[in-house]
């Protein structure tokens, strides 16, 4: 019988508590002492090949009949009205079939207070009009013909410029988002924790915005069949767009489709509707015809999304013996035109150590640049570069091993609640992480001549303990295969992949015969956003109650034909066997005898634990190498010590380790999204001068996951990956940077013109 | 972009004929820049005049002097692979394989090469800069990470090829034809800051093609070697390099050539250092004093200040390197 319950749900750093109908009776967790057959155990990606021989149909490569091109004009200005706009000219154009803009365009809100294409435009590179044409060459031709007179306003793009009174207003609500404190936290009394403190720090850290250029950009196809609409859409949640698009639209839920087979990464800047799904649906709409729109690279720098840039005041107080007894954060995040709000810099400073008083104050501030969106771990990874560079310089102050310092420090149970976690290993990563890089018996820091070699490392804190609702059906065929049917997506993780394993898992299947269907909103019940570490927390439980109806329904099937108790039988291997009866049967022979009559299981995610703190955890530990006289960084290792529960596949866990350590060397040591400030517009809003690490950027690494089951925290004993590992990595690098060189660089990313000024600065070279 | 038309050249006169013919015709080669710009509204030619179809100049060759010829349309792969390259001109491969990446060194050609143009983000973004007929360098008083420390004029954006300061460290010149003449101008004079009207870094006429790169023969024992600093591992313009080509007889240096890119309009002769070291023996000290004078009359503006340090390091490992691997 279905039940509603109430549970606490974290994503991103943020506690939410949600109603969840739960469907499922208890299941056991799979423990440690569980034997497992295909859970655990790495298998290559399903439609890996695809993907690597151009076969896999991304949304891109999605083509119909009679399709349009869909592109977009954008603010040259950052910050303008619109005085007038003529676009007759390009309507005219032949093969252009419609053009949008806010002298046409429905009404529809965006952002609170914009609009969907609207008079005043609040960043370079804001949607001004969008053409749809026969082919893109003609949409780019027809773009130039529209012409727009443009009244410039007055702009700000620095965060702490426009917190000033008398700053430019972007929004009539101001620009610092909330109260002048932003969103406080508190525990304790700072104030009291400096006075009792032996060593107070402050120190102002800052990071930048970081754009997320996944290499598949923001795309979208919408064709329209009757009333009904089919988007395929580059999109970390079919069902979240599937709800936002027909709300939008104002039309019912069962007459949009979202369909999301292939992604080529999404990192947080694809969770929510964007403009572009809108237009695409309103000018296919207007045309009768489907309309395909991508963005391109430029737009994706400019408008789809930022990592937002953040400067962090941190104030630290330390006794002699390494007691932790104050923290204090004030984080400004420059949050763009249309961000949202910030997002939790101070999670890390609020969790990670036992320390009695703790003010966090997180402010988010609107200026004139593109819109900042959640990227993989947000705010937490801002945060732990301020901590653990914080923490590093502390423990050598006080003359303590960083190491060290942090195990002096080790919070037991969840500082902010008390409550306690539902598994921690955080102590064990520390120490494998250790011996891997050859922690103690490291050469001790800066050592003379050009290049030298430094060592440092960081922890890592984030959620990832996914929750309800999530939703999955298992369909037996007539010959012994099976159909995992859910709303998910694999946003270029692995989903179907370790879904495919959880099914089989619990089946007793091989698991070559079962296929997971996902990334169809009609296809496969409600799944959550694929952000926030959620999907295999979520999912997998899901897919594992589903497969364990339909194991049930087999066996009670199996024994009725079969003439013997249903607790005799097992499933092993795609074979039903008894305890009472050698002779074991296959699974098909069963199903068969049943023919079109099919055994349907379904299952939910059940709720989270309500007395325990689901977190992941980790450490990484960097060994790079400076040369002094160039200032060339080289990453030469990273060990990754990451604690995520039970590991699924790992084969794909060290895949998604791998990339968060290439993003975070990427956020350390080149990538920024750079603005000319006297003109308000971006400079490198391509893959030229925007740098990403190229293969020979990448270090060693070893990942080594700690991969014990967390029992508590749902039935398959799994947490999310996809965010913890790019969460150490920059400040483990930049504490490896100090090691090697003496000096600290307080602003990311640690790039030659910041290490040679600082050297040349420095009497000691 | 503006619509155009693409046409195959058969011969250099023909190639030569049409750019006469069509003043808003420009010469194709691997397009890897030309593209960009045409993309990016920085160029609008109505006529692609391709040379690549023309015969005979992909060569790479040595005269009967043993100056080595190389045939403009010859790509930046193809040249760095040449085994005569290799065995007598190995600063142009080593040049070469920290230039851009495989996929462009393999359209890239070497005509194209030292014909590119700026890469200045003003430039190349959306800004009206002085290069681009606005009034002032925005580089300037701006985001000068990238911009140029010498020779800096209206334009402070630096030439940004890695192959050119490697060929005029070798005294490199280059052939030039128009309808009426055929000349050769060397390297040196050939690379000029880049102007309003002329926003290449040469002193190329637009009814002018390169025909030929010629590098003279080097003497026996001569070595190069090139270091190039950029803001990831590779597939980067320099932030700085140097182009070192070293002759000595004995221990004495009879002759050097140091050339520093990515710091300059034009690809930047550090002859007061080399005048320093020409004759001498090359001792640790002596080094340290060439890299220093490498960089004398630098100019950095708000934040390139760094690329004095960056190129002086890279001239005194250059030279380091030279004449340790010349011992062993
Ligand atoms: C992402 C990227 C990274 C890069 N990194 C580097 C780098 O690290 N180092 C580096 O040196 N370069 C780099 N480049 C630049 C690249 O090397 C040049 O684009 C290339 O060498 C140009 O050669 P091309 O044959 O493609 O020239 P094209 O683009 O075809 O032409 C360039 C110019 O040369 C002219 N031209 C070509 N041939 C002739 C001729 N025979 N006579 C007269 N004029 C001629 C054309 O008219 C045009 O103006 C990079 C480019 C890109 C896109
Ligand atoms: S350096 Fe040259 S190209 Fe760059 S902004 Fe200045 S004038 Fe323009």
């Amino acid at each position: 019988m279905p039940r509603i319950v109430r549970t606490k749900v974290e994503f991103e750093g943020e506690v939410r508590e949600r109603m969840a109908v739960v469907e499922e009776d208890h299941i056991t967790p799979w423990g440690s002492g569980t034997p497992l057959r295909i859970v655990g155990r790495s298998y290559p990606r399903t439609g890996g090949v695809e993907v690597v021989t151009g076969k896999a149909t991304y949304t891109a490569d999605v083509q119909l009949p009679g399709m349009l091109y869909c592109r977009i004009m954008r603010s040259p200005h950052p910050h303008a009205e619109i005085a007038s706009i003529d676009y007759v000219k390009a309507e005219s154009m032949s093969g252009v079939r419609a053009v949008l803009c806010h002298a046409n365009a429905p009404g529809i809100r965006w952002f609170g207070d914009s609009l969907l294409f609207d008079r005043i435009l609040r960043y370079e590179g804001e949607e001004v009009a969008a053409v749809a044409a026969d082919d893109e060459e003609i949409a780019d031709g027809a773009l130039s013909l529209i012409r727009v007179r443009y009244r410039e306003l007055p702009f700000v793009v620095e965060a702490e410029e426009a917190m000033k009174p008398g700053a430019v207003q972007i929004h009539p609500g101001g620009n610092i988002v909330g109260g002048p404190d932003g969103e406080v936290y508190r525990r304790g009394n700072v104030r009291e924790g400096f006075a009792k403190a032996d060593l107070v720090v402050e120190e102002r850290y800052e990071t930048p915005a970081a754009v997320h250029n996944c290499l598949e950009p923001h795309c979208c196809v919408a064709m329209w069949a009757g009333d009904e609409l089919v988007l395929w859409d580059s999109t970390q949640h079919v069902y979240g767009i599937r709800n936002e698009v027909a709300a939008t639209l104002g039309l019912p839920l069962n007459k949009v489709r979202v369909i999301s087979e292939f992604i080529g990464g999404g990192f947080g800047c694809k969770q929510g509707v964007g403009k572009h799904e809108i237009i695409a649906a309103l000018l296919a709409k207007m045309t009768g015809r489907p309309v395909k729109l991508a963005l391109s690279r430029r737009a994706e720098n400019l408008a789809g999304g930022v990592r937002h840039p953040t400067i962090q005041y941190l104030k630290a107080g330390v006794r002699r013996d390494g007691t932790l007894m104050a923290l204090q954060l004030r984080s400004i995040a420059n949050i763009g035109a249309y961000g949202m709000g910030g997002s939790e810099v101070g999670g890390p400073i609020r969790e990670l150590y036992r320390c009695p008083n703790v003010l966090t104050e997180q402010i988010a501030i609107h200026t004139n640049l593109g819109p900042a969106t959640a990227f993989r771990a947000p705010g937490y990874m801002e945060g732990m570069y301020g901590l653990e560079s914080m923490m590093d310089q502390i423990a050598r102050g006080l003359g303590i091993d960083p190491l060290q310092f942090r195990l002096l420090n080790y919070a037991e149970k969840d500082p902010m609640r008390g409550v306690s976690y539902s598994s921690k290993h955080l102590d064990k990563a520390y120490r494998t992480g250790a011996s891997i890089i050859g922690w103690e018996s490291r050469p001790g820091g800066q050592n003379a001549g050009a290049r030298r070699r430094g060592f440092g490392m960081a922890s890592q804190v984030w959620g990832g303990g996914g929750g309800p609702p999530a939703y999955a059906i298992v369909r037996l065929n007539a010959d012994g295969t099976a159909d995992v049917l859910t709303g998910t997506q694999d946003i270029g993780t692995g989903t179907k992949t370790v879904l495919s394993q959880i099914a089989a898992e619990e089946l007793g299947f091989k698991v070559e015969d079962v296929r997971v269907t996902i990334g169809d909103s009609r296809a496969g019940p409600y799944a959550p956003v694929s952000a926030g570490s959620m999907t295999v927390p979520s999912m997998g439980p899901a897919v594992r109650a589903a497969a364990r109806s339909a194991r049930e329904q087999l066996l009670n099937l199996a024994a009725d034909l079969l003439r013997v108790l249903a607790t005799e039988l097992s499933v092993k291997e795609g074979k039903i066997k008894s305890t009472a009866r050698p002779r074991e049967v296959a699974v098909g022979e069963i199903t068969g005898r049943i023919g079109d009559f099919m055994i349907i299981g379904q299952g939910a995610r059940g709720p989270n634990p309500s007395d325990a703190k689901v977190r992941t955890f980790g450490a990484q530990f960097a060994e790079v190498e400076v040369d002094v006289e160039t200032g060339d960084v080289t990453v030469l290792r990273v060990a990754a010590v990451h604690d995520f529960g039970r590991v699924i596949n790992p084969l794909t866990l060290g895949n998604q380790v791998e990339g968060g350590i290439v993003q975070g060397t990427g956020f350390a040591l080149m990538e920024e999204r750079i603005v000319d400030s006297p003109t308000g517009k971006a400079l490198n809003a391509n893959l030229e001068a925007y740098k990403v690490p190229t293969m020979l950027d990448v270090p060693s690494i070893e990942s080594h996951p700690i991969d014990l089951p967390d029992e508590i925290c749902n039935s398959i004993g799994a947490k999310g990956a996809g965010e913890p590992p790019i969460i150490p990595t920059a400040p483990a690098i930049a504490n490896a940077v100090f090691d090697a060189t003496g000096i600290r660089i307080r602003s990311l990313p640690i790039t030659r013109d910041k290490l040679l000024e600082e050297i040349r600065r420095n009497a000691a070279f | 972009m503006r619509p155009f038309e693409h046409v195959d050249a058969t011969s250099v006169s023909d190639a030569i004929a049409l750019l006469k013919a069509e003043p808003d015709g420009t010469i194709i080669a691997g397009g890897t820049d030309l593209l960009d710009l045409m993309k990016d509204g920085l160029a609008s030619p109505r006529v692609l005049i391709n040379v690549k179809t023309i015969d005979g100049l992909d060569r790479i060759e040595a005269d009967a002097a043993g100056h080595l010829i190389i045939g403009p349309i010859t790509t930046l792969a193809r040249l760095a692979e040449d085994a005569r390259v290799r065995q007598d001109f190995l600063l142009l491969s080593e040049a070469i394989s920290v230039t851009a990446s495989p996929q462009l060194r393999n359209m890239a050609t070497v005509a194209g090469n030292v014909c590119q143009r700026p890469r200045c983000w003003y430039y190349r973004g959306t800004f009206d800069c002085f290069l681009k007929g606005g009034n002032s360098c925005l580089a300037v008083g701006g985001r000068s990470r990238d911009s140029g420390i010498f020779g800096a004029a209206e334009c402070a954006a630096v030439n940004p090829s890695d192959l050119a300061p490697a060929l005029l460290a070798l005294g490199a010149s280059v052939v030039i034809e128009n309808a009426k003449r055929r000349r050769e101008v060397p390297l040196e004079s050939f690379f000029t800051a880049p102007q309003k009207d002329r926003p290449g870094f040469t002193v190329l006429g637009r009814d002018e093609m390169i025909v030929e790169v010629k590098v003279p023969k080097q003497p026996v024992g001569s070595r190069g070697i090139y270091l190039k600093a950029m803001e990831r591992k590779t597939w980067s313009f320099a932030q700085a390099s140097a182009a070192i080509q070293l002759s000595r007889a004995e221990a004495r240096v009879t002759d050097v050539r140091i050339i520093l890119g990515g710091v300059a309009p034009v690809p930047w002769r550090a002859s007061a250092a080399e005048d320093v070291l020409r004759g001498k023996v090359p001792t640790g000290e002596l080094i340290e004093r060439v890299a220093a004078t490498a960089t004398d009359g630098a100019h950095p503006l708000g934040q390139n200040g760094y690329k004095v340090k960056l190129a002086k390091a890279l001239v005194k490992r250059g030279l380091a390197m030279l004449v340790d691997n010349s011992r062993s």
